[in-house]
């Protein structure tokens, strides 16, 4: 007979089989399933890899560019990422990118920029083409970033209902780098770290060698705060009050504030320096004003559109009389090569130095009729050539570019190194990076005089 | 020679005495009266005077013309003079003596205190954000001017904008709620469909010495409509506009429609009235608000023809529609009778 403990054995270990078994059925069942899924995303198009971070950039590049068939125009990747010197002309990225910006210089020199899509930072080697993440916070739908002194930046959005968001950050600089499987770039991953800013900022622009910004925000009279603070927003210091809202603000080096009002083709514009909280005109009653001052002298570009027409001015001193390029662009495609003696540290005198020298893309063609109004709205975009403009011989030199002839970009954003070797610009077809080496001694040499 | 001898005392009187006691642009109290041209000019300006009098015949006199103790001409009928006003902050003393054939004298005086105003404009219109142009009037939004007047004294001084009286004029007329002491800056209603305003404005010092006027034209735009797509990753795709014919390698996209310079506080305004078709008929905004619809075209490969037609229900006057043909990478199914849906 069964004595009863027998019977709970027996009881206990069917149990336990029972349970080997059904676990057993819920594996092959769960795999089977998986499959299916797999099967499924494959036949709708998804069979893309997990996203990684395992190579230089991370799979975001890779994920968002096997999406969207029409950023792949070529067969050219996003940077050699394999150590070898990019061209003349490189297109550093091919998706679109919020904003950029050079930090270091020489063999240090590195493109930092921030993907429109990810929020996230990156750096491009312009000596070796190869590209490295640097953080991986997400902020989505990056519409514009700014970048400030050494590891500060700031990326704006726009929330559910429109308004405007800043996020003022710094790239942690315990970022640490390691040796990646596959490829010779590194990777590299920073914490950014920081706080949202007051909503609807109207423009924020960096003011150089400092940890401080300048922004224009509306307030009561539904005018707008010229406002100058830290980075992180505190210590705020009004500088100025306008009864007008659109204006472009632009901090030099030298610590000159400059007002732009917004332009509009035909409508007259005016430039101002704004010091000791008064208005000093630069440019007054210019149809269509597009105004770059330079640092550490008193010139300035000046742009026009009148009449369906672009013109571009320079003017090399404040006692110098405003001259007239034979170019048709605009002065928000043009930058200013450095001073001979620039450097990171902000210059507090206004005298002439270095070079006059400014590079231009210049329309090969113009369409319609409002050029600004449209290219500002993202109608029309140009194909362009890089010139070069000597402001004190009232000169202009086209620069040639090694097998760029096949490449079309509509410059905007352009800034330059503190070398004045790299110009870096998005083309605002479709925000994408690009970058161009002018080396200063050789381009001289191999330019055209027009 | 006696006589010339009174008038030198005359013109050194009269520019000796505190000039600011007198218009910039009335002659002084004899006979001879000297108009400008410009009234108010800026620096740098050429400027016309012609003396004119009830009292002498110019024409038959001897006229000399003085600036700052100079003669800058003479000669018998002289009535007009050019001359360049100076910088900002100068003052030129003009001052023209007669001495007409029977001997009898007369004389007028005028001073030149050139001045600066910037007239700036903009319109509360609808731009989106990180717009980079201006925001332009169109009819039923409201104008804001600014005039940043620069007043100098010839002591260098800048002229406060509290002690500066402003009169603003639109089409001629003096807009007298927005004028008045300090006053730099004022809200006029915009042009009306295809017009233009003439705006003006006049800065005096609190005493009329000081005077500047500058006047400006401000046309009327109609808003212009502007059809972006709405990415999931980059977002709204301001710097893509969508042109009458274009191609969307997708299936399934949203649109925006961004109407520029529209008497609106944002697309989604509820006066806003947006009126959507998709070949030919009406569909619904299906995106994140009534600016935004969303097109599937998952059965069809061919094309979408987009209309809209935007209206405002307080402004009669706003009206803009677009049309754009989509052409959509869409595949898999054939062409049905109506293929392209906006999705729910």
């Amino acid at each position: 007979m069964l004595t009863t403990t027998k019977i709970v054995r027996y009881i206990l270990m069917a149990s336990v089989v029972f349970l080997l078994l059904g676990l057993l059925w819920w594996y092959f069942f769960l795999r089977s399933q998986s499959q299916t899924i797999t099967s499924s995303d494959s036949a709708r198009g998804y069979d893309t890899g997990a996203a990684s971070f395992q190579n230089a950039i991370g799979s975001t590049y890779n994920n968002i560019v096997s999406g969207i068939s029409s950023f792949i125009n070529d067969s050219d990747t996003w940077g050699t990422g394999k150590g070898s010197a990019p061209k003349q002309l490189w297109h550093v990225t091919k998706t679109p990118v919020a904003g950029m910006s050079f930090v270091g210089s020489g063999a240090t020199l590195r493109l930092r920029f921030v993907e429109r899509s990810t929020g996230q930072i990156l750096e491009a080697d312009p000596a070796d083409g190869t590209v490295v993440r640097l953080t991986n916070k997400l902020f989505p739908k990056t519409y514009e970033a700014v970048f400030g002194r050494a590891e500060d930046i700031i990326l704006r959005s726009l929330d559910e209902i429109g308004a405007i968001t800043s996020f003022s950050g710094t790239i942690a600089t315990s970022s640490s780098r390691s040796s990646s499987g596959d490829t010779s770039a590194t990777t590299s991953s920073a914490e950014l770290v920081g706080k949202q800013l007051e909503r609807n900022m109207h423009v924020i622009a960096p003011i150089p060698g400092t940890r401080e910004l300048l922004y224009a925000i509306e307030n009561p009279q539904g005018g707008v705060d010229i406002i100058r603070s830290l980075w992180d927003g505190s210590k705020k210091k009004s500088l100025f009050s306008s009864s007008l809202t659109g204006w472009k603000p632009v901090v030099l080096a030298d610590g000159r504030i400059f007002l732009i009002q917004n332009p509009a083709d035909d409508a007259a514009g005016f430039a101002y320096e704004l010091k000791d909280g008064a208005l000093k005109a630069q440019a007054r009653d210019v149809p269509g004003l597009t105004f770059l001052p330079r640092t550490s002298s008193t010139a300035f570009l000046l742009g026009e559109s009148r009449n369906g027409s672009l013109a571009l001015y320079v003017r090399a001193r404040d006692d110098a009389a405003i001259a007239s390029l034979p170019l048709k662009t605009v002065a928000d495609k043009c930058v200013w090569a450095p001073p001979s003696t620039s450097g990171t540290s902000a210059k507090k005198t206004t005298g002439d130095s270095g070079p006059l020298v400014a590079y231009c893309a210049v329309p090969l063609s113009l369409r319609g009729t409002n050029f600004l109004d449209d290219w500002y709205r993202g109608v029309v975009h140009t194909a362009d050539a890089w010139w070069r403009v000597d402001a004190n011989a009232d000169t202009v030199e086209l620069i040639p570019v090694d097998g760029g002839a096949s490449e079309t970009f509509d410059v905007e954003n352009p800034i330059v190194d503190l070398k004045g070797e790299n110009i870096a610009f998005m083309n605002a077809e479709d925000k994408t990076l690009w970058l161009l080496r002018i080396g200063t001694a050789a381009n001289s040499a191999s330019t055209t005089r027009q | 020679m006696r006589v010339r001898c009174a008038l030198m005392f005359l013109f050194v009187f009269f520019l000796g005495a505190p000039a600011y006691a007198q218009s910039s642009f009335v002659s002084s109290g004899n006979s001879i009266s000297i108009i400008m041209e410009p009234r108010l000019p800026a620096p740098g300006d050429s400027v016309r005077l012609s003396a004119a009098s009830s009292q002498t015949d110019l024409e038959r006199s001897d006229v000399t013309w003085y600036a700052n103790n100079e003669v800058i001409a003479q000669g018998p009928g002289v009535k007009e003079v050019a001359l360049v006003a100076g910088p900002l902050g100068s003052e030129t003393g003009v001052f023209v003596a007669a001495i007409s054939a029977d001997g009898t004298s007369d004389s007028g005086e005028i001073f030149i205190r050139p001045s600066e105003i910037d007239l700036l404009w903009e319109s509360d219109s609808y731009v989106p954000p990180f717009y980079r142009g201006r925001a332009l009037p169109s009819a039923g939004t409201m104008m804001r001017v600014q005039a940043l007047a620069r007043l100098q004294t010839p002591g260098g001084a800048l002229i406060p904008e509290r002690d500066i009286i402003y009169t603003w004029r639109r089409n001629g007329v003096i807009q007298r709620s927005v004028s008045g002491r300090g006053k730099s800056a004022a809200d006029l209603p915009s042009p009306a469909l295809f017009g233009a305003d003439i705006i003006q404005v006049d800065a005096a010092f609190l005493d009329g010495l000081f005077e500047g006027e500058t006047i400006v034209r401000v046309p009327s735009i109609e808003p212009v409509l502007v059809l972006y797509k709405v990415h999931p990753l980059f977002g709204t795709m301001y710097h893509q506009a969508l042109g009458g014919q274009a191609f969307i390698p997708d299936s399934e996209m949203t649109f925006t429609a961004v109407p520029y310079f529209a008497q609106a506080q944002s697309p989604s305004d509820p006066r806003l009235i947006y009126a959507w078709q998709v070949n030919g008929k009406d569909v619904l905004a299906s995106g994140a608000g009534p600016d935004e619809i969303t097109i599937n075209a998952g059965k069809s490969s061919g094309l979408a023809r987009i209309e809209l037609s935007l209206t405002h229900a307080a402004n009669w006057l706003m009206q803009s529609i677009g049309t754009w043909s989509i052409s959509f990478s869409a595949g898999g199914g054939s062409f049905g009778a109506e293929p392209f849906q906006a999705a729910q």
